[in-house]
């Protein structure tokens, strides 16, 4: 049964393509045990623009994983990402039927169908059905329905869809380097997964992965999510913005973002020079305050975008948990400072939760979507473990992950 | 988003009403007859051509011509384009008598029903034999209606094509991308028709309208000439500074364009402008370079502008592209058979292209995709915006509440920083 308890997860990002090989022990432990990384290519703003390229970077980065785990992989599970993906947020009803009132897993089903009852564009296609909140009779607040009482079952989903073509790509890469994908699943939830624990998703937290070509970001409210989203906008804006702010390589751009740019506000009053070593810009200095104003009118714009996207003032009150911002760019000094001063509620900078095993491997806010993914597929795993074979035919992922 | 009351905002067609006549056939045809008379203030010269007469009655077109007295004893079609087809052929006569003096004919029909899959391509022959020149619209059915009324349909297309300069399509299907996955039934017709409607009006008005670089009815037929019979088309309108962006990106997202990708493969591309007379050379340019990025390199691209004083602060931009991916064959003869073989022709092509990746033609053609304009616009490749972009250069713009996020933010906000 060794293959049921290996659990890897694949993100294949614009600057990195990241995988996490975790395991279930005996004792149930979910333990990380390997972790590889490679430098991207083929990939812009998230989308796969290059299939053979990215498959290349793809056998690097699993064949690093392999050997720290001491495991060969076939299966994977995957994020995607990218400026197709689109939400909704939906409500379904279904009538129970005269003869019995005791809602039933069948009921559940039926209430989901019915809010799937959409029309998305052709070519698209559902990625996660995310409960909200179920309604018996009207009334608000039911958890778990089945067994109850009732006429009437509503329920409100989060649902996440995108286009199939983009998501062919990923699985296309995949099967080049050999592996097989057992579940795709959004950027934005697997992070969420990675750095929320249950009680502050239940207090209410923003989740805000910036990578290196697009921001993902979900806003969980009362333990379900609310409102997600990808903005293909990250880390390679920032980089392209100070290369031409400041007339420096790439190269150099990259490294002054992160090692010298300070997006606090107030920082971009910074006096001082910044010199670079380098022979071909002898005696080149840029200024710290050119530097800060660059990158800072970057960052807050992408917060303030998500601010109006969010309607986030409606919802400030019930984020108890705060801002969390991961991801590559999550490294950015001064980003959570900045971003507490955008959406007026306190911000950190937030690296995935802790997990036995060597975690050196994978402490870092640049691996939260690989980890997050891992964590997704244990716990669909497990619940899939509990329920009956009805369902796993279904693969009713959302509907059995209540939360995320 | 699209805006769907802008054919209302749009100011009214100075159409040279003599010679130009919109003929509906069939039932959709007749309800978009409806709307464009609402639209237009009923200036417009319309032609309703049905086999129910009782349609027919109720119809505002000043011209009625019921067909198929005795094949369908005035009941209509009932679906069947056979008997559309026998309703056209008996009325040929009547039908060629409404189109005669009409320098160009639109021809409005829903395919897949009887008297549209059936009638609309003789109406279209005798159109053209009376010297007309007919551009199709033409709605094709939702893809749950059935293998025969989508047969049906596709069979009408390759028919029509034959009598018509050109054809434009909507597939029903695309009704959803038109507005909010939770709009009702009529919001979505109305949002549909709307955008059929909208087709009509820019064609009227660019050949209409008082023009700097006019576009003329012989450079349509030139542009269609050989090329493949259906044909894309986009509309998109901006106001206030941003105007640019906003019509070029609405014009691109119209689902009668069918997601631009048809604008990277070699063809003809007519880009007509209409501002009011305030519209500036620079903004002329800036549509052109916006475009050029997505416009194979070796397309020509024919450059119309028109000034309607009623547009000021308004800028309209209208795309049609039509791929030189086949030769049109010049049929002449009355009702040819049907058995497919019709080289070039697009038939059973039903379906939306597969989804290509935008970018890849995009960076292949890399920087030197500057504009070919034509009748005078000599485009000058503008530099400056590139380098904005920086390496993002070569991909799609990323469009956010109408502002290219790729350009550095700074930039956008004019922060000074020296």
């Amino acid at each position: 049964m060794a293959r049921h308890t290996l659990h890897v997860g694949l993100e294949i990002g614009t600057t990195k393509v990241a995988v996490v090989i975790a395991e279930t022990g005996s004792d149930g432990l979910l333990r990380i045990i390997g972790a590889g990384e490679a430098v991207s290519r083929g990939v812009r703003k998230g989308e796969i623009v290059d299939i053979g390229k990215v498959a290349l970077c793809l056998t690097d980065a699993v064949a690093e994983a392999e050997e720290k785990a001491d495991r060969e992989i076939k299966d994977v599970v995957l994020s995607v990402t990218g400026s197709h993906i689109d939400t909704l947020n939906r409500r379904g009803v279904v009538l129970i039927a005269e003869d019995r009132n005791e809602i039933d897993e069948e009921d559940l089903y039926a209430v989901e169908q019915s809010a799937l009852d959409v029309s998305i564009p052709a070519g698209n296609a559902f990625l996660h059905t995310m409960i909200q909140h179920y309604y018996v009779d009207g009334q608000k607040g039911v958890d778990s329905p089945i067994g109850m009482i009732g006429r009437k079952l509503e329920a409100e989903f989060h649902m996440v869809h995108g286009q199939k073509a983009r998501i062919h790509n990923l699985t296309r890469c995949i099967a080049e380097a050999n592996l097989g994908a057992n579940n795709v699943v959004m950027s934005a939830v697997a992070s969420a997964q990675a750095v929320l624990d249950p009680g502050e998703k239940a207090m209410g937290a923003l989740v805000i992965d910036i990578g290196g070509g697009t921001t993902d970001y979900i806003l969980c409210l009362d333990g379900s999510v609310r409102q997600s989203g990808v903005l293909a906008v990250g880390g390679d804006h920032l980089t392209n913005d100070i290369s031409i702010g400041l007339r420096v390589t790439t190269k150099w751009a990259e490294k002054l973002k992160n090692e010298e740019a300070d997006v606090a506000p107030g920082a971009t009053a910074a006096r001082g020079l910044i010199t670079m070593d380098d022979p071909t810009y002898a005696g080149g200095q840029v200024e710290r305050r050119i530097l800060n104003t660059v990158t800072e009118a970057r960052v807050r714009e992408i917060f303030t975008i998500l601010r109006r996207r969010l309607n986030f003032e409606r919802h400030a009150p019930f984020v108890g948990a705060g801002v969390f911002i991961t991801g590559g760019t999550a490294e950015l000094k001064g980003i959570a400072a900045l971003a507490s001063d955008v959406f007026g509620v306190p911000a950190r900078v937030a690296k995935p939760r802790p997990l036995p095993g060597p975690s050196a491997l994978f402490e870092s806010p640049r691996f939260s979507t690989a980890v997050g993914l891992v964590l997704y597929s244990e716990a669909a795993h497990a619940a899939l473990d509990e329920i009956s074979i009805f369902d796993r035919l279904r693969n009713k992922l959302g509907r059995i992950l209540p939360g995320l | 988003m699209i805006n769907y009351g802008s054919v209302a905002q749009m100011s009214k067609p100075i159409v040279p009403v003599s010679s130009c006549r919109i003929v509906g056939v069939g039932g959709a045809g007749l309800s978009f007859l409806e709307r464009l008379d609402r639209e237009s203030g009923g200036i417009m010269d319309l032609v309703a051509v049905h086999t129910s007469a009782q349609a027919l009655q109720h119809s505002c077109a000043v011209v009625k011509v019921p067909i198929g007295r005795e094949a369908t004893k005035g009941l209509g079609a009932g679906g069947d384009a056979g008997l559309g087809r026998a309703a056209g052929q008996e009325s040929a006569e009547q039908i060629r008598a409404a189109c005669e003096g009409a320098e160009l004919v639109i021809l409005c029909a829903g395919l897949g029903g009887g008297t549209g899959s059936g009638a609309a391509p003789l109406v279209a022959q005798q159109a053209k034999a009376a010297g007309a020149m007919v551009i199709g619209l033409v709605t094709l059915p939702f893809a749950g209606e059935g293998g025969k009324r989508k047969s049906q349909a596709e069979e009408a297309l390759v028919r029509l094509a034959r009598h018509c300069v050109t054809v434009l399509c909507f597939e029903n299907d695309r009704m959803s991308e038109l507005g909010p996955t939770e709009a009702t039934m009529r919001q979505a017709f109305t949002a549909a028709s709307a955008t059929l409607s909208r087709a009509v009006h820019s064609v009227l008005r660019m050949v209409g309208l008082p023009a700097i670089m006019p576009v003329g009815l012989d450079e349509l037929w030139q542009m269609f000439r050989g090329a493949e019979a259906r044909c894309h088309f986009g509309y998109g309108s901006g106001t206030g500074p941003d105007r640019v962006i906003e019509a070029v990106e609405q014009a691109l997202q119209d689902p009668l364009l069918d997601g631009a990708t048809i604008l990277s493969e070699p063809g003809d591309v007519l880009v007509h402008l209409t501002g009011g007379a305030d519209l500036r050379l620079a903004e002329v340019q800036s549509v052109l370079l916006r475009l050029s990025r997505h416009v194979a390199p070796s397309s020509q691209i024919l450059l119309g502008v028109s000034e309607d004083p009623n547009n000021a602060g308004m800028l309209e931009l209208v795309i049609l592209a039509a791929t030189k991916s086949g030769v049109m064959p010049d049929v002449e003869d009355d009702e040819p058979t049907l058995d497919g073989a019709e080289p070039g022709v697009a038939a059973g092509d039903g379906g939306s292209p597969p989804d290509k990746e935008p970018t890849k033609p995009a960076s292949k053609r890399g920087s030197k995709a500057a504009g070919k304009g034509e009748g005078g616009a000599t485009q000058v490749e503008l530099p400056f915006e590139q380098a904005m972009r920086g390496r993002f250069k070569d991909l799609d713009p990323t469009m956010v509440e109408g502002q290219d996020l790729d350009v550095p933010t700074y930039i956008r906000l004019r922060l000074r920083l020296k």
